[in-house]
């Protein structure tokens, strides 16, 4: 159990605004890139390959292929520095961390993707 | 006054401005209270005496509970003396709470005081850094031994200090020129950058860094 003083630490940090995604998920997190004075958004966008648990120290994994050559980026989740993380496709996937996808290529390393659910209503 | 004692919490991690992760320690010191002072009349020297976690009257002596009956401050466990200035003395009332933004503030260099966890008895390899022997190529139950430890017949003794194995940890230690990452003064709460020695809930003394300030010392007098 976190003490009460470090909750509330790590409150001060936590962004309100993270969207809700899972491992298998392909995404496009919008990264703000500083050069100089000016700053733009540079997009990464892969399929989640891990998710870590934690408050203010949760991380994501992406993993794409860039040239040929796969390319994994981890992000902190609660990071000010990304705009926002879109989510583009729900992957449907058996496992919590996908690193067995590093070792496949091309047509076998796809994931098939799942389709979105309507929201459960409250009666049902 | 120069400093404070506090409580370790333990560490966590924060986003500075630039929206980089910061390692802290988050140290409490909302049971900080000042509960006496040293004065020039009585002791020869001045100084504030500062107390941190409250204090049944039955974890005291007689001798303490009245010092503090005395002073009109609330009973501490702990007690430490930090230095000042005689004319400073009567900004630090008796039984009031010491001002964390007043001490530190945000982007200042600290010195951190603490008492290391305590190891046991330990062998050399964990207590001096020693590297130790192969775990291959021949080594034969001689693994994280010292080696050898002197010459023959003269100086025909272990010279003193030598390195070898024997207690570790619970020594005092010093992390100098760490960054305040943060004061959260409402909640009582200072965020410092890197870690500090000492278990969780262990007593810390946070003071301005020595070397930093005798640095801006020599920087004024050229």
């Amino acid at each position: 159990m976190r003490s009460a003083a470090l909750q509330f630490v790590d409150s001060l940090h936590l962004r309100k605004n993270v969207p809700e995604f899972r491992t298998g998920d392909t995404v496009r997190v919008n990264w703000k890139v500083r050069e100089g004075e000016k700053e733009r958004v540079q997009a990464f966008e892969g399929v989640v390959i891990r998710k870590t648990r934690g408050s203010v120290d949760a991380t994501f994994t992406v993993r794409k292929m860039s040239f040929g050559v796969g390319v994994e980026r981890i992000f902190p989740l609660h990071s000010p520095r990304y705009e926002t993380i879109d989510v583009l496709t729900r992957g449907s996937v058996r496992r919590n961390r996908l690193f067995y996808l590093r070792s496949l290529r091309g047509k076998a390393a796809r994931l098939s993707v799942k389709e979105e659910q309507d929201e459960p209503t409250a009666k049902a | 006054m120069k400093g404070l004692i506090g409580k370790k919490i333990g560490m966590t991690q924060i986003f500075n401005e630039d929206g980089n992760v910061v390692p802290v320690t988050v140290i409490d010191i909302t049971s900080c209270e000042v509960v006496g002072h040293r004065t020039m009349e009585k002791d020869q020297y001045t100084a504030v005496i500062l107390g941190l976690k409250d204090a049944k009257p039955k974890h005291l002596t007689k001798a303490q509970a009245g010092n503090f009956k005395k002073a009109g401050a609330n009973p501490k466990r702990i007690v430490r003396e930090f230095r000042v200035e005689a004319a400073e003395l009567a900004n630090f009332k008796i039984g009031e709470p010491v001002k964390v933004d007043a001490l530190f503030k945000k982007g200042e260099l600290v010195d951190v005081t603490g008492i290391t966890k305590g190891r046991g008895f330990q062998g050399v390899v964990k207590r001096w850094g020693f590297r130790g022997f192969g775990q291959t190529h021949g080594t034969h139950e001689y693994r994280k031994h010292p080696g050898a430890i002197g010459q023959r017949k003269t100086p025909g003794r272990v010279y003193p200090n030598k390195k070898l194995p024997g207690h570790y940890g619970v020594e005092q230690v010093t992390v100098q020129n760490l960054l305040v990452a943060d004061v959260l003064a409402d909640k009582g709460i200072i965020l410092i950058k890197g870690g500090v020695a000492g278990h969780n809930e262990a007593l810390v003394v946070v003071k301005p860094a020595i070397k930093s300030a005798l640095r801006a010392k020599h920087a004024a007098k050229k």
